[in-house]
């Protein structure tokens, strides 16, 4: 790391907890007591439903779930997909959130809401806009044969690739927005100060602003994680025939089949999953979030 | 700030009150439908709903809902019900009665005439419209001088070769696969019924597996499909292929082996005026007039045969009732899918992976 | 200093990525519009014919006009109440080590559980306390969904941008509120906008928990929904392009003020 930007920490900490300028813990109290009614009491209940047998309490749902089966294949690809998704997310959304972030300020609220528009229309059109795109007959298919690339139409639909382009478009504008306001805050002076101090353009990046922004980047990736974990529509419509999200198979379970134990000892199960790989993500990336965390302008 | 927080709070609190006020206002003289919203829901406002509250003076409201099960459940386990009137597809009706959560029907105010046929007359539901799902055939990528017939040709890649998609569902598709597999139409629920006719008809499923591009789960994907050629067969339901021809695309409908299926209505336990939602039932699905007038919005139509006497054969024949389309097609066994769904759906996940 | 050939190219490079990335993000919409004026109620690409129709569908219909009343009602509501109790508690989290470790993740909950699951349960609870097809109810859904953008956004930039400048506020004699509103509010405007646009959308599309508890009171995602089952009309398409017909003249007006305001000070 840079040595420029290390600063004397110890002292601002004792100072921040004797004099904290607008922070008490009440001011938790409002998003606490939201979480609880609309988040907790819901999801306690199906909790219960989870552990529920014909006769009392069971394990017998979470067994099934996580036994040998296609449930635990199902789980395990789920997560695996997810995390994939939102590493393309960050990947691609980096460097347009940088762009973005660059821009002067007027420039950068058009271009903001640019990024935005595509939330107007339904994940559902979205998806079959891409069917569309990608099918035998569909755009780009016609445009390579009419161009002489190819003779016979490409298989692009119903496969891992159209899963990743259908869902990244979905979710790369969170990816951006929250890079982008993270990487907002950083103190461009910073880097010019890397630059008057003999940095080239390219090492003062490196070394001053990649590990200022890398905290917003592992925030992007945590969030674009857990929304793609919940996806259902769009992989059933553009993945291929052996594509199949656990949260598929929990609806099924909770509407079609009834059984609602199996169905709640999924969702238990997705939870922790998910829960377990944000928190080991947070952990392993524990010093950049910390160094973003003392920004700069300290 | 103290006071941001309490106005929060407050603000909160009063949000929530204002969803129990709005189901406060009185009930009497007044049923509560849950349906399938859309296009559906605003046939039925039209024919039904608008002409019966004003005959009646009773008002109904319709309440949209895609997963009736889980929420008929839901209410009964909470014992706050909400519904009069609930709609009880496929499974939905053998499991909820099962676990008494409907109201027996008085036959003698729905259907005083008798006129219902026995799938459309149950014990805890009246029949109010069939769909089918049938195969639909893109016709100009059919091998030149060939007829697609059914079942069979579905299976029969070598003829037939091309992209096709099916419902990512067990039930329909073990009996489609026992057809192509040679059994009649009228038998498929033998044989599934039997040891090994579930093993039978997976095994016919793993021939087809390979030329399935995607299983479809929304109705109108495979539509979509078929629109832009992406497959050149698909099961769909008939209203949909219709639609695809009204717009001239060149796709055929098959009948035959066709799955019929019941759109089943039901009282659910402890509703709040049984007596209404009855007569609501008899004005609706199964007066004559009002059932063909739905027919010619949708092409989804009742079992009552009065209905044939109104509608002019053209109209006949493009529904899933008609008697020489209902001759071709099996009825969708729900009994057999509450007993078996839970099982053989999981097997179906796991043949789907491999 | 001298230009680096890095440098050189990075001033092009990156603007045109960016270019590509708003062509990726945009692709559905090109295919979106034309298709509200499509006659064929099919997704089919190029169009064929021209028809106002849909159009006219959508505004003779009182369901769907309804539907998207309601919807963006519910948005803005949920938008507002979880950028507020969101950024409050961002506060907080972006001061304390410990808090942020432990509340950080866990308010991420509402997003990890399966929507199902929590549509599920919100059903169970909604009807014990008649909160059925209520909008307040489904506003706090919502809400909680969108918990974790708001204080993840919004402390992210809290902790980058530091108290200093709000602990000098309060030594020289403002007071908490008053330090936060003038001082800490205006360097993270920008986290706080686009946590609460996130929270909008996230609730504009959220189709499963309204399915499940909405009951009387379409939303339009349930409506689009309901359209799919039965009979797709390029309806969808239509509302889609109106809303983007707005969004794009929102942009229009946004540049022309800024501009403006811009001349007025230069």
């Amino acid at each position: 790391m840079s040595d420029g930007v290390s600063m004397p920490r110890d002292g601002m900490a004792a100072a921040r907890r004797r004099r904290a300028p607008i922070s008490s813990l009440w001011l938790l109290a409002p998003a606490a007591l939201l979480f609880l009614l609309a988040f907790l009491v819901p999801v306690g209940e199906v909790a219960l439903w989870s552990l529920q047998g014909d006769a009392g309490l069971t394990a017998e749902h979470y067994r099934e779930a996580l036994g040998a089966g296609p449930y635990r294949t199902i789980l395990f690809g789920t997560v695996q997909l997810a995390a994939g998704v939102a590493f393309a997310c960050v990947l691609a959304g980096y460097p347009a959130a940088y762009c973005l972030a660059s821009c002067p300020p007027r420039r950068r609220t058009m271009l903001l809401l640019l990024i935005l528009t595509p939330l107007w229309v339904s994940v559902l059109v979205r998806t079959f806009g891409w069917i569309v795109v990608l099918g035998r007959e569909g755009l780009v298919n016609s445009m390579l044969i009419g161009a002489g690339l190819i003779d016979a139409p490409l298989q692009m639909l119903y496969s891992r690739g159209a899963v990743y382009i259908a869902m990244v478009q979905v979710l790369l504008p969170v990816a951006i927005l929250v890079m982008f306001s993270s990487m907002t805050t950083i103190n461009r002076s910073l880097l010019l100060a890397s630059r008057i101090l003999g940095a080239t353009p390219w090492r003062g990046f490196l070394h001053v602003f990649l590990p200022l922004s890398a905290g917003g980047a592992v925030n992007a990736w945590m969030l674009t994680f857990v929304l793609a974990l919940g996806f259902f529509i769009t992989p059933a419509l553009v993945g291929g025939p052996k594509e199949n999200m656990i949260a598929n198979i929990i609806a099924t379970q909770i509407t079609v089949t009834l059984d609602w134990g199996l169905g709640s000892a999924l969702g238990m199960v997705l939870l922790v999953a998910g829960f377990l790989m944000v928190g080991a993500v947070a952990l392993l990336f524990r010093r950049v979030t910390r160094l973003s965390g003392h920004g700069g302008t300290r | 700030m103290n006071k941001l927080l309490w106005s929060l709070s407050l603000g909160a609190a009063l949000v929530g009150a204002a969803g129990g006020a709005a189901l406060a206002q009185s009930r009497d003289q007044s049923i509560v439908i849950a349906n399938y919203g859309g296009a559906w829901a605003e046939t039925l406002n039209r024919i039904c709903i608008q002409p019966f509250t004003k005959e009646t003076g009773i008002t109904v409201t319709q309440a949209a809902t895609e997963d009736s099960l889980a929420q008929i459940r839901a209410q009964q386990t909470t014992k706050n019900i909400l519904w009069d009137i609930a709609p009880t597809e496929r499974s939905g009706l053998p499991v909820s009665q099962k676990n008494g959560w409907l109201e027996p029907i008085d036959w003698s105010v729905v259907d005083p005439e008798n006129k219902l046929p026995p799938i459309a007359r149950k014990s805890h539901a009246i029949g109010s419209v069939a769909y089918s799902t049938t195969i639909g055939v893109r016709m100009d990528k059919l091998p030149e001088g060939k007829t697609f017939t059914g079942w069979e040709d579905f299976w029969d890649v070598k003829q037939f070769p091309g992209p096709r998609t099916l419902r990512n569902s067990p039930a329909e598709n073990l009996e489609f696969a026992l057809i192509a597999d040679g059994v009649k139409p009228s038998e498929v629920y033998d044989v599934l019924r039997s040891p090994e006719g579930v093993d039978r008809a997976f095994k016919k499923l793993d021939e087809i597996k390979p030329a399935i591009t995607v299983w479809w789960t929304s109705g109108q994907q495979p539509v979509q499909l078929l629109a832009s050629g992406e497959v050149f067969y698909a099961t769909a339901f008939n209203g949909r292929i219709q639609q695809l021809q009204k717009d001239k695309l060149p796709v055929a409908l098959i009948w035959n082996g066709g799955s019929l299926d019941v759109s089943y209505y039901s009282i659910v336990k402890g509703a709040n005026n049984a007596a209404a939602a009855m007569q609501f039932m008899k004005y609706c699905w199964n007066e004559p007039r009002r059932l063909a007038e739905i027919a010619r919005a949708m092409p989804y139509s009742s079992f009552n045969p009065d209905l044939y006497k109104i509608l002019s054969a053209e109209e006949a024949r493009q529904l899933p009732t008609s008697p020489e389309n209902m001759d071709v097609q099996f009825a969708l066994n729900a009994e057999f899918w509450a007993e078996n769904l839970p099982r053989i759906q999981k097997r179906w996940e796991t043949w789907r992976l491999q | 200093m001298k230009r680096t050939l890095w440098e050189q190219s990075g001033r092009y490079l990156l603007p045109v990525y960016f270019v590509g990335v708003l062509l990726y993000l945009l692709l559905p919409l090109l295919l979106v519009v034309p298709m509200s004026v499509s006659e064929t109620r099919y997704l089919k690409f190029p169009p064929t014919g021209f028809t106002l129709h849909w159009y006219e569908d959508f505004f003779a219909t009182p369901g769907w006009i309804e539907a998207t009343w309601r919807s963006l009602v519910i948005a803005a509501a949920s938008a507002l109440l979880a950028t507020v109790v969101g950024t409050a508690a961002a506060l907080v989290l972006s001061r304390d080590g410990r808090a942020v470790r432990i509340a950080g993740p866990i308010f991420l909950g509402p997003q990890v559980v399966p929507v199902i699951i929590l549509a599920l349960g919100t059903l169970l609870v909604f009807s014990r306390f008649g909160l059925y097809g209520s909008m307040g109810g489904i506003v706090l859904v919502h809400a909680v969904l969108a918990l974790p953008f708001v204080t993840t956004t919004v402390s992210g930039a809290l902790r980058q941008t530091g108290d200093t400048l709000a602990r000098a506020a309060r030594v020289l004699g403002a007071r908490p509120h008053e330090a936060f509103w003038h001082v800490t509010l205006p360097t993270i405007r920008p986290a706080v906008i686009s946590a609460g646009v996130f929270a909008f959308f996230i609730s504009f599309d959220e189709l499963v928990i309204a399915l499940f508890v909405m009951g009387r009171n379409e939303t339009l995602p349930m409506r689009i929904w309901a359209d799919m089952r039965h009979d797709l009309t390029p309806v969808v398409a239509a509302v889609a392009s109106l809303l983007i017909l707005a969004t794009f003249a929102a942009v229009f007006l946004s540049d022309r003020i800024q501009r403006r305001a811009a001349r007025r000070a230069g």
